[in-house]
């Protein structure tokens, strides 16, 4: 992948509080206009990388670099393209959302004009629009989090780093919060998104980095993370009135070293024993079976799954 | 109730007992003691009754420390758990009024009459060095004491009703300058006014001298003093904390109900003409000091109360000291220039404790850092935001120096006013650096810092010496030279530390 085209490039990065290694020898890349996870459990080093890239952090050794600007160097021009929106609630209670909003506006250099546009523009965004007059403090942790967002979005950065945006919020305000980064995703913006909750980035996000103890363990698409495994493909096949020895029909298919069915439920795990045969051929010779197929995929990892089995147990001291 | 309170008081005297801080805050006053005997073994090589002088050393710094600090750290009982959303949660663990406030205050009064402990031994010391009885310590420890005790009760009332930490360290501090303030501002005017109006101001005086820590303390170190050791002034303080208390306790739940609705007063929330004038206005192009002097300094409402204020106290100065009792220019200018520096100095001072600490306290250090504005940048526009709050104030003390009849550049070449300005600058410093580390107890130990500084600091010793030879001299010359030398050796190495500091804000909280 050419510079031009990464947002962000981490290489060899280490940090050391005092006595602690926080990071240790972390590389990753991620695309312009890519959403992409970062994800860690507890004190794997996540918060730490995000400061290091939106310049909060001093770096101790390694390469950072910013749509090619380095974190060393170019510390204003990476200031001037980057939103940040970190874990805790950092808010001016005592302003109004209008307030708030302006007020990061005015600091970011926008005339009085383009911030009441911009701010009329983010506030529809987020769907706060109604709630421009309230306090800060006033409003729930959902809302907070979404002003939080539009705050972010005021300068007009390329690059979102958000840290735990989605931590605490209830699950409709979860996926109003996913709604609105699929959307700034269309509109060009690169994401860069630390969370805890799988589910929601393995739906969202393009590729995803997993972090453990300070080290990179996976980073990549994360289609290639949900694959079972090297070698043939493992298909998921939902049918409808299966017949008893249905099973023995589907290891008999040309191509298929074994089937088996998932307990509770009409499906059935399909493991091929050629890697080169396709999802169109073995789909043909299932439907030449004469029962009726309701359900079809590839069957992949759930994110949790390749999750535990990145990181290890417990938390580091 | 009472196992809810102990648990409180339990759980924030655990807290503090384990806090490092607290630890460091007893033994640098305990260092502050041996300085103070130190100096008083010195001065028994040349005066008598270098006891008395120790005692006396110790005691008025008590009484400035524990105003300070009654003021700083007692107004955030409340105010801080409603800030930080935790009432609620307190309330739902089946605590009332009583146990929250008395499990949140009696443990910080624990902690601070723990300080005054801390000295006991060495001021024992005193009675050996001469010029000092055991009873005149025991009353004065005593005054000082239940002085902690009213101011602490004052500022855990002022915390049930305002809605912010700031606002209630305000009011109390508000509260106590107009007691103690008035005496001196009354002394220092006594001369300006008419016949009937000093019968009045006598008539307060006297009653204010009864109850002020200040009188106690003097008469108990007069010579041959014999008692009694409980004073009128004790007796008041005790019943006056427990009256505030109690009133505390009966307006608590109304008044933390209240503040949990989050709707800034009709006055200031624009729709009315007079909101409009009064509230809070756009943004402007210096965002950050539009936010200082809106949220720090309470914006154009009390910028044009502060202008009324104070066109009302120059206007009653001049009239009775001009118009009223005819008396020379010179005092009225003195006078008003002294109401206006002190009121000042104040403001200055809240200032400085919240400028940076208000950013840490909410964790928005990390928001402004990325601004791509440098910190010094930072500072100097927050700085404008405060000082612009201050403009009332700085043209009035042009309005009493432009009063002043004759040479009017003849009092900045005085040394000591150089010396007091110096002093003051420091302190501004001391607080703004420590408020990152110290919360709302920054004012407090930075009083003792620049003490400690003005003991033993050799820098200090060179102002002094520049500052006979401007007495004398009187040059313009050596003024710069004085001001220069304390900026380059003493003000420019905190200025570089709190830029560092402010850099730093975002490394403070590790994460993972």
């Amino acid at each position: 992948m050419s510079d031009s085209q990464l947002a962000i490039e981490v290489q060899n990065l280490s940090h050391t509080f005092k006595q602690h290694r926080a990071l240790v020898d972390m590389s990753f890349q991620v695309e312009k206009g890519s959403l992409h996870g970062f994800v860690g459990p507890n004190g794997a080093g996540k918060t730490t990388t995000l400061k290091l890239i939106c310049t909060l952090l001093k770096p101790q050794s390694g390469l950072v670099r910013v749509f090619g600007n380095s974190i060393r160097a170019d510390v204003k021009a990476i200031r001037r393209s980057i939103g940040f929106m970190p874990d805790h609630f950092s808010m001016y209670r005592q302003m109004t959302v209008f307030e708030y909003l302006d007020f990061f506006g005015a600091a970011y250099g926008l005339s009085q004009t383009d911030r009441d546009r911009v701010i009329t523009d983010v506030l529809s965004l987020t769907d706060m629009d109604g709630r421009r007059e309230d306090l800060v403090s006033s409003l729930s942790r959902g809302m907070q989090q979404r002003v939080s967002l539009a705050r972010v979005l005021v300068n007009d950065p390329d690059l979102l780093l958000l840290d735990e945006p989605a931590s605490g919020l209830d699950p409709r305000a979860r996926i109003e919060l996913m709604e609105i980064l699929q959307e700034l995703r269309k509109l060009g913006k690169t994401i860069f998104i630390s969370s805890h909750i799988l589910s929601e980035l393995a739906e969202l996000c393009d590729s995803v980095t997993i972090v453990d103890r300070g080290t990179v363990k996976y980073c990549g698409s994360m289609d290639g993370l949900l694959v079972q495994g090297e070698g043939p493909k493992v298909w998921r096949l939902r049918v409808e009135n299966a017949p008893a020895d249905f099973t023995d029909q589907l290891s008999a298919i040309e191509g298929v070293e074994s089937a088996e069915p998932v307990e509770g439920r009409p499906e059935f795990i399909v493991r091929c024993e050629d890697e080169t045969l396709d999802s169109n051929t073995l789909l043909g010779r299932l439907l030449s079976l004469g029962i009726p197929i309701i359900g079809f995929n590839e069957d992949r990892k759930h994110l949790n799954q390749a999750f535990m089995d990145l990181t290890s147990r417990g938390v580091r001291t | 109730m009472n196992r809810g309170a102990f648990s409180l008081f339990h759980w924030t005297l655990r807290r503090d007992t384990r806090a490092m801080r607290a630890h460091l805050m007893r033994g640098a006053f305990a260092s502050i003691m041996l300085l103070v005997l130190l100096i008083a073994w010195v001065q028994t090589l040349q005066v008598g009754a270098a006891g008395l002088n120790l005692f006396r050393a110790i005691c008025w710094m008590n009484v400035i420390v524990s105003t300070l600090a009654g003021i700083s750290y007692f107004a955030t009982c409340v105010s801080e758990e409603s800030e930080a959303g935790n009432l609620g949660l307190l309330k739902l663990a089946g605590m009332g009024s009583v146990p929250i406030l008395l499990g949140k205050s009696t443990s910080r009064l624990v902690g601070a009459l723990m300080l005054l402990v801390v000295q006991f031994p060495f001021t024992l010391l005193a009675i050996t060095l001469g010029g000092v009885t055991l009873i005149q310590i025991v009353t004065a420890y005593l005054a000082i004491g239940v002085h902690l005790i009213l101011v602490a009760n004052l500022a855990l009332f002022f915390s049930v009703f305002c809605s912010s930490s700031g606002r209630a360290a305000a009011w109390t501090g508000f509260v106590v300058l107009l007691f103690y303030g008035s005496r001196a501002v009354l002394n220092a005017a006594v001369t300006t006014l008419s016949k009937s109006m000093v019968a009045k101001a006598e008539t307060w005086m006297a009653w204010q001298s009864k109850y002020s820590v200040v009188d106690t303390i003097d008469a108990a170190l007069r010579p041959a003093f014999a008692g009694p050791v409980l004073t009128r002034h004790t007796w008041a303080c005790l019943g006056l904390s427990i009256a505030l208390f109690v009133v505390a306790c009966l307006c608590f739940e109304r008044s933390t109900l209240r503040q949990t609705q989050g709707r800034r007063s009709t006055l200031t929330r624009g729709k009315r003409s007079l909101g409009r004038v009064l509230g809070v206005s756009r943004v402007w192009n210096n965002a950050l000091a539009w936010k200082e002097f809106h949220f720090l300094a309470g914006g154009r409402s009390m910028f044009l109360l502060r202008s009324i204020v104070l066109a009302i106290l120059a206007g009653v100065i001049v009239y009775y000291g001009k118009w009223g009792t005819n008396t020379d220019w010179s005092l009225v200018s003195r006078t008003l220039g002294g109401c206006v520096l002190a009121v000042l100095g104040i403001e200055i001072l809240v200032y400085a404790t919240r400028i940076l600490f208000d950013e840490s306290r909410w964790g928005t250090f990390p928001l402004l850092l990325i601004l791509s504005v440098s910190p010094r940048r930072l500072l100097w526009q927050k700085t404008q935001g405060c000082l612009l709050a201050l403009l009332p104030g700085f043209v009035c003390l042009l309005f009493a120096w432009w009063l002043f009849p004759g040479d009017r550049v003849q009092g900045l070449r005085d040394g000591r006013a150089v010396y007091f300005g110096i002093n003051f600058l420091l302190l501004v410093h001391f607080t703004v650096l420590l408020s990152l580390f110290l919360k709302w107890v920054a004012l407090p130990a930075a009083v003792c810092v620049v003490f400690v500084f003005n003991t033993c600091c050799p820098v200090m010793s060179i102002g002094w010496v520049l500052n006979d030879l401007l007495a004398e001299s009187g040059g313009v010359f050596l003024l710069l030279i004085t001001v220069v030398t304390y900026w380059i050796l003493l003000l420019l190495p905190l200025q570089v530390e709190i830029i560092s500091r402010i850099e730093d804000a975002g490394n403070h909280e590790y994460g993972g």
